[in-house]
């Protein structure tokens, strides 16, 4: 300690001055995502004349839900599309975890030919933008009868296999954490590979499956493009929010509702997930 | 119980590397066996195989009289201690120990009660009673190895497997678990196959050891056999510390007997050792002599040598002396002897201990 006392003044000047860079750096960065989520908050529970009044206050003083009842009874869809949207988030996380789930096993434990290649491959279905594929999958799931069902099974579908890629690059990060020498310590005592698998691996991951599971429900949480473009009837949430966000131009307030709506669940799960993003991406090296 | 016979196994990993090849074994029932290597040279990979972790390219593995190539291990009997311990950090230590009664299917369904004596059994036997209900992560690195141990025991196996369980223990631990693993050994009556590097370890709890090389069974012996009489020179300088003293010697026919010649020095050999050279007709040797078997004097020698460096150990002490630039001889004395670096001393070789290799294919000569 004495010894990083007499270290000249320039070195400490030098170090406060690069400290206080970082910290204006991050300060201004996290100002940027803040601010508007603040206020898009804030103006989601102000009255329309609080909102456009002059210099607009910081917080809203007259507290209404009015901007919220507007918002899910304007348009009769959004109550059932709430529903839907669960729906198709978790179909989604099915599909992606299941098959995403045991492919990343495979990537992180055993060695086949062609592995390299593979793993790679998986990304593909990334490397171009759903809008440039939303119109013929439209096409081809009308003429499978799937478009715009009751049930959303079409989005499902679309997201899931969207979502497989990452989640073996995820899933296969957590297994390689786990040492494999517990799996074969179980096998030695009387479980096959699958019953090593399921009593004592998944245990071990499961914080970081369900981290994944939540990244991918914001995802298909969040969606709209494709669900405004494969749905009709039978939208997401996030497609008639859009949609009615959009069609309230010039009232703010209600605009913000509908924003707030959407976000408030992707942030409670975000700020969940926080703590497994380590695990989740800790052991990369697939 | 049962022995452990492997005839002929290989192990090939991707199309080129072998771990193990044409490996011939015969553990007996009851044996406590070490394989002894140094790291790579197949050892691990031969115990997963004992295991059924790992498939063998080729060759058979009995346990008992049963062929078990094609038997996963949970139907094999065994049980395995793993370097990790593999303790698993998800259940208390009691569900940890109860885990092979509760799922294993070698033996009928025990009752709770049943399970719960034997729990209780195993974890007074390695002394973790107070343990039970503790998860791993609340544990030492010590106290998980006890509960792998209790495992291990809890099943009753016929055959034990160890992989280097006390390499990651600190040293003090280490040498107090040899004595407590050998007495358990003892008490379980089952067949032990230990893999480890370390040979203090082999030498101390093994009834024999098998020491291996590239894949390969390098000697296979009692600690004594393998200490005083290594087969070749692998094993004579990988076994014992400070390792052997290997010196490169002509053998010369003379007066019907064989004299051992050196730059430094030259003496008949006995007459047993003579005629065993004179068989072999191998003329090029290395002489190995163990440290301990170096004696030396202040009056007179084999030959004459400086001290180069003196290590003290103790209640004995390692002598370096240089005999040229390249060789450097070691001889362990006793600490009561006093010289001091650059001193001039005379040094003798034990003629009952020497080893004599040949020097192209490292094979004993004597």
């Amino acid at each position: 300690m004495s010894e990083l006392r007499l270290a000249p003044p320039v070195a400490d000047w030098r170090r406060f001055t690069g400290l206080t860079l970082t910290y204006l750096a991050v300060a201004g960065l996290a100002l940027f995502i803040l601010v508007p989520v603040y206020f898009l908050f804030i103006l989601a529970f102000m009255s329309r004349a609080e909102v456009y009044s002059w210099p607009l206050p910081l917080f809203p003083k007259h507290f209404t839900l009015d901007n919220f009842h507007f918002f899910l009874t304007i348009n009769p869809k959004i109550i059932p599309s709430i529903w839907r949207s669960i729906e198709v988030a978790i179909t989604t996380i099915l599909i992606a975890l299941s098959i995403g789930g045991l492919a990343g096993y495979s990537f992180a434990r055993f060695r086949f030919r062609g592995k390299n290649a593979l793993k790679l491959s998986v990304l593909f279905v990334r490397m171009y933008p759903g809008v440039a594929v939303a119109i013929p999958m439209a096409v081809l799931f009308m003429r499978l009868g799937l478009y715009d069902t009751p049930f959303p099974i079409a989005l499902a579908l679309n997201y899931g296999v969207g979502n497989i890629g990452l989640t073996i690059w995820i899933t296969a990060s957590i297994f390689l954490g786990i040492n494999e020498e517990l799996e074969e310590q179980a096998m030695v005592l009387g479980l096959s590979r699958m019953g090593a698998f399921f009593r004592i691996t998944l245990p071990l991951a499961a914080p970081g499956l369900a981290a994944a599971a939540i990244y991918t429900f914001i995802g298909a949480w969040n969606e709209v493009v494709i669900a405004t473009l494969m749905t009709q009837f039978n939208p997401t949430l996030a497609a008639v929010t859009y949609h009615t966000v959009a069609a309230a131009a010039g009232s703010l307030h209600l605009q913000s509702a509908g924003g707030a709506f959407m976000a408030f669940p992707a942030l409670v799960f975000t700020f969940i997930i926080k703590r497994y993003i380590i695990q989740m991406w800790g052991g990369v090296r697939i | 119980m049962a022995e452990v016979r492997l005839e002929k196994v290989s192990k090939r990993f991707g199309k080129r590397v072998w771990a193990v090849r044409d490996f011939d074994l015969r553990v007996e029932d009851r044996e406590f066996l070490v394989l002894l290597g140094p790291s790579g040279c197949g050892k691990t990979t031969t115990l997963r195989m004992i295991a059924g972790l790992e498939r063998p390219t080729a060759g058979l593995i009995y346990i008992g009289e049963r062929l078990v190539n094609l038997i996963p291990p949970r139907d094999r009997d065994i049980s395995m201690v793993f370097q990790s311990y593999a303790v698993w950090p998800h259940m208390r230590v009691y569900d940890n120990i109860a885990f092979g009664l509760r799922y294993g299917r070698r033996k009928k369904r025990l009752s709770k009660a049943d399970i719960d004596r034997v729990v209780h059994e195993v974890a007074s036997l390695v002394r973790i009673e107070e343990l039970l209900s503790r998860y791993p992560t609340q544990l030492s690195g010590g106290q998980r190895q006890r509960v792998a141990l209790a495992r291990a025991l809890a099943v009753k196996p016929q055959v034990f497997l160890y992989d280097e369980p006390l390499s990651n223990l600190d040293a003090k631990l280490r040498i107090q678990m040899r004595t407590e693993l050998k007495y358990i050994h003892e008490q379980a009556g089952s067949t032990s196959i230990y893999v480890t590097h370390d040979q203090a370890e082999a030498m101390s709890m093994a009834d024999r050891i098998m020491v291996m090389r590239e894949g390969q069974g390098a000697q296979l012996g009692t600690p004594n056999e393998i200490y005083f009489r290594p087969a070749n020179q692998f094993v004579a300088g990988f076994i014992g510390t400070p390792p052997m003293n290997m010196l490169e010697v002509e053998l010369e026919e003379e007066d019907g007997g064989i004299k051992l010649v050196s730059p430094h020095f030259g003496f008949r050999l006995g007459e047993k050792t003579a005629r065993a050279v004179q068989e072999s007709g191998v003329r090029q040797a290395v002489l190995g002599v163990r440290p301990e078997d170096v004696t030396v004097s202040l009056e007179g020698g084999d030959f004459s040598a400086q001290v180069f460096v003196v290590e003290p150990q103790g209640p004995q002490q390692i002598l370096s002396f240089k005999l040229d630039e390249t060789l450097i001889i070691k001889s362990l004395t006793s600490a009561d002897l006093s010289v001091s670096p650059g001193q001039e001393v005379w040094l003798s070789f034990n003629r009952e201990r020497l080893h004599l290799f040949d020097r192209d294919t490292g094979v004993r000569l004597n």
